[in-house]
């Protein structure tokens, strides 16, 4: 069994690395029938390694609106960190208590031995950290973010400071190894921001949402004042409106960001169901998109609560200016492109400037 | 509200609810989580500020005009009643949060605090029933 997950160890290693698993804690390793036996197997190998008891527990397949069971509420709650192989269980109310209440860090994981055996799974944490602690102070200190694209795209938003993160660690504003509560997604990550002060309007033209990585034809968001209010394209546009138009908030503009992590690559297959949705929010990681996400909005600080769980989007080629730093160019990453002395240092440090060249 | 002001709260205040309820953090394994930082915590409703200062996981100052420092402070907006069945053990802040009554606006730059703060008014909420069940065995079954 181990030499089938060989191949996978390195990136479920950084994995437990980045869950900051230590010895003698409870590891819920949550997954569906059909899952990547290699994936559960890779990661139950590196935390135990790290001294961790592991459980795992088989989830049947559920709507992503519907609540989570009592006796799966209950294993998260009492899990020290969960490693999600399914879709996102953070944006329940078993996932609020779990985590603000029990402290429970919480990493969705890319369910494919590919992925975790790929460099993506393997992309330095602490260059992952300086990506995300500069980027976050710089959207914090910008007044507005403008990003545009050749299909159309013209957006602006203008952040809360405090409502830019994500993988906040032991300090306050810096993203760091997980501690207590930490919701985050492996292989890394993005910086986020809600938009709590409803100042998100714009046009948004989609080239890959929900669960299409490649939808017949792109899906455009109007945005007005923080609500999406109308969603047009093909047919995938018509299911994502019938989705959220039943809910209240369920068009709620919740939050927006941009990948950091230039290893993920571009998805070349056409998943669709819970594996589509798996590609498109890895895909959100990549350095160089842009991703947007509609419903509710509370878990960014908010308070327009939905039934709705996020529905993201993705902006493959944008162009990102944050207060007057272009920090993507037509889905170039800049800061990767053209490293400064300081990053080119950090690089050097884990392994060489190779981990900041983008992935195909 | 400050450490020598006897005046009464006025109606609809929160502060007594709170010094009692934060107060009582320290004495118990619910200051554990908010040892690692000096937190200091501000409740806003629309009629009031509160300013809870937390060190080593203890309640060592409350003072509404107290100057805060923003890298370690975390605001919680609510409304009076929201706030009060928290401390009366009837939402927690994981219950809060998700029902939107209570929102952080620095929440997710700050999640580690706002997690230590949840954790230590869960914990804290549970060590209260206990000792209500303890001191009143037939309102403790009944609260079962």
């Amino acid at each position: 069994m181990i030499s089938g997950a060989l191949p996978a160890l390195p990136g479920a290693a950084n994995c437990v690395r980045l869950g900051n698993v230590q010895p003698g804690e409870e590891v819920l390793i949550l997954a569906e029938p059909g899952t990547d036996r290699v994936v559960i197997e890779a990661l139950s190998i590196c935390a135990r390694l790290a001294g961790a008891r592991v459980n795992v527990l088989f989830k049947e397949p559920s709507p992503v609106n519907e609540p989570l069971s009592p006796v799966l509420g209950a294993a998260i709650r009492a899990a020290d960190i969960l490693f999600n192989l399914s879709y996102p269980t953070s944006h329940s109310h078993a996932g609020f208590l779990a985590s603000f209440d029990h402290g429970t860090r919480s990493l969705t994981v890319r369910p494919d031995a590919a992925v975790l055996a790929s460099p993506a799974a393997m992309f330095p944490l602490e260059l992952f950290f300086e990506l995300g602690k500069r980027s976050q102070a710089l959207v914090r200190g910008a007044a507005s973010v403008r990003v545009s694209d050749e299909r159309g795209t013209d957006f602006r938003v203008s952040p809360i400071p405090g409502s830019v993160g994500a993988y906040i660690g032991a300090l306050p504003y810096e993203p760091g190894l997980a501690v207590p509560g930490y919701i985050g997604t492996f292989p890394p990550g993005t910086t986020v921001w809600g938009d709590l002060n409803y100042s998100a309007n714009g046009t948004l033209v989609l080239d890959a949402v929900y669960q299409y990585v490649a939808p017949s034809e792109p899906v455009t968001w109007t945005v007005t004042e923080g609500w999406v209010t109308s969603i047009a394209g093909g047919p995938e546009a018509d299911e994502v409106s019938a989705l959220v138009a039943p809910h209240r908030n369920g068009n709620r503009f919740a939050e927006c960001g941009f990948g950091l992590n230039p290893k993920i690559a571009t998805p070349h297959s056409v998943p669709s169901g819970t594996a589509g949705s798996a590609a498109v929010l890895s895909w959100t990681r990549r350095a160089g998109t842009f991703f947007v996400g509609m419903g509710g909005n509370t878990l960014m600080g908010g308070r327009d609560r939905s039934n709705v769980l996020p529905v993201y989007g993705l902006i493959r080629r944008p162009t990102v200016t944050v207060g007057d730093v272009v920090i993507i160019r037509d889905g170039r990453f800049t800061w990767l492109d053209d490293p400064d002395a300081d990053l080119l240092a950090h690089a050097d440090r884990v392994g060489g400037a190779h981990w900041l060249q983008a992935e195909r | 509200m400050t450490d020598a002001d006897p005046s009464p709260q006025p109606a609809g205040s929160i502060s007594d609810a709170a010094t009692e309820f934060f107060g009582g953090i320290g004495g118990s394994d619910a200051g554990a989580p908010l040892a690692p930082y000096p937190i200091d915590l501000r409740l806003v409703t629309e009629r009031e500020t509160l300013v809870l200062r937390l060190r080593d996981g203890v309640m060592v100052k409350a003072d509404a005009s107290a100057e805060t420092d923003p890298y370690w402070a975390v605001e919680l907006r609510a409304t009076p009643e929201v706030f009060l069945d928290i401390f009366d053990g009837v939402l927690s802040l994981g219950d809060a949060f998700y029902a939107g009554l209570l929102s952080a606006p620095e929440e997710k730059s700050k999640h580690n605090l706002v997690v230590a703060i949840g954790r230590a008014v869960r914990a804290h909420q549970e060590a209260r029933l206990r000792a209500r069940r303890r001191s009143t065995p037939e309102q403790g079954r009944r609260e079962r």
